[in-house]
């Protein structure tokens, strides 16, 4: 499995960071790469919500499903996806300085019929840790300013 | 003169799948925007001009220009409704101030966005920025994202 990782610090507190960032609507706001979250059922946030996600990875657009499997506020969260690329993503939540860190670990896998159409496996990592790196800064944007 | 014309077609023919038979072939939007999409406009005005007049050159320029420094979308596929839908929920999701203004809004006090219907389903939508924020360019992303997840 592939790993990417990042982590920021957000000048906020840690249960409006945790909020914010665990909930599968508003995923495709600071995730450069997701195209949408949808079919999110139930609405409240937690263990057992599931969802479709739909991701483009240079390129080639990937599908499939997904479910928070751990939902511990405010301090950590897990949603593990399957379908074109299987990963899970860990949300990790720390207070630290008056604001909070974040960390997100990603570990994923993409499914053979999907990886055929992308050109280079090593591009595709530096586009996702980039990808992680980014989806933080984001959420630095949305939730300081 | 005729190995630039071919090179101008197979360019206009590279940028058409890219920018148009794509998006229609999953059933989404078509946005003319940024680089690609004011140099496509620059080459598809000056092939018909190749065909019609040689002034339409100027026309060409004119229209390729306009559209990469106004900084403005051309969408195809999406009601004025429903992209009007699209920019509230953008900026719900990145959390800006936002001010409702004649035909859009102003966001984070430092970009307005304005929507124009052309009818049948075509939008121009033209953004300018008073400051630079990386917050509206933020949401001008998450808006776009929004607008490309409609089905035609």
């Amino acid at each position: 499995m592939a790993k990417a990782s990042a982590s920021v610090v957000i000048h906020k507190p840690v249960q409006e960071v945790f909020e914010y960032t665990a909930s599968p609507v508003n995923g495709s706001a600071f995730i450069p790469n997701l195209n949408e979250n949808s079919n999110i059922q139930p609405e409240q946030a937690g263990v057992g919500q599931t969802f479709d996600w739909r991701f483009n990875m240079a390129g080639v657009d990937l599908r499939g499903k997904a479910e928070v499997t751990e939902y511990d506020a405010p301090h950590r969260a897990k949603i593990v996806s399957t379908g074109d690329s299987n990963s899970t993503w860990v949300y990790s939540f720390q207070e630290e300085d008056g604001g909070t860190k974040v960390a997100l670990d990603v570990e994923y896998e993409i499914a053979d019929s999907a990886v055929k159409k992308l050109a280079d496996k090593l591009v595709v990592e530096q586009l996702n840790q980039r990808s992680a790196e980014q989806s933080l800064e984001n959420l630095k944007t949305i939730l300081e300013s | 003169m005729i190995f630039i014309y071919i090179l101008l077609s197979l360019l206009i023919l590279l940028l058409s799948a890219h920018l148009l038979v794509l998006p229609l072939s999953k059933k989404r939007p078509i946005f003319i925007k940024g680089f690609e999409g004011s140099f496509f406009l620059l080459i598809l005005v000056g092939v018909v001009a190749f065909f019609i007049h040689p002034s339409l050159y100027l026309l060409a320029i004119i229209v390729g220009v306009f559209t990469y420094f106004t900084k403005s979308w051309l969408v195809y596929g999406v009601s004025s409704e429903n992209i009007d839908r699209a920019l509230a929920r953008a900026i719900l999701a990145s959390r800006t101030t936002s001010m409702k203004v004649k035909n859009g809004y102003e966001i984070d006090n430092s970009m307005s966005v304005k929507i124009t219907n052309l009818g049948t389903r075509i939008c121009y939508i033209q953004y300018k920025n008073k400051t630079y924020s990386k917050k509206s360019e933020l949401t001008k992303e998450i808006f776009r994202k929004f607008v490309q997840n409609y089905f035609i």
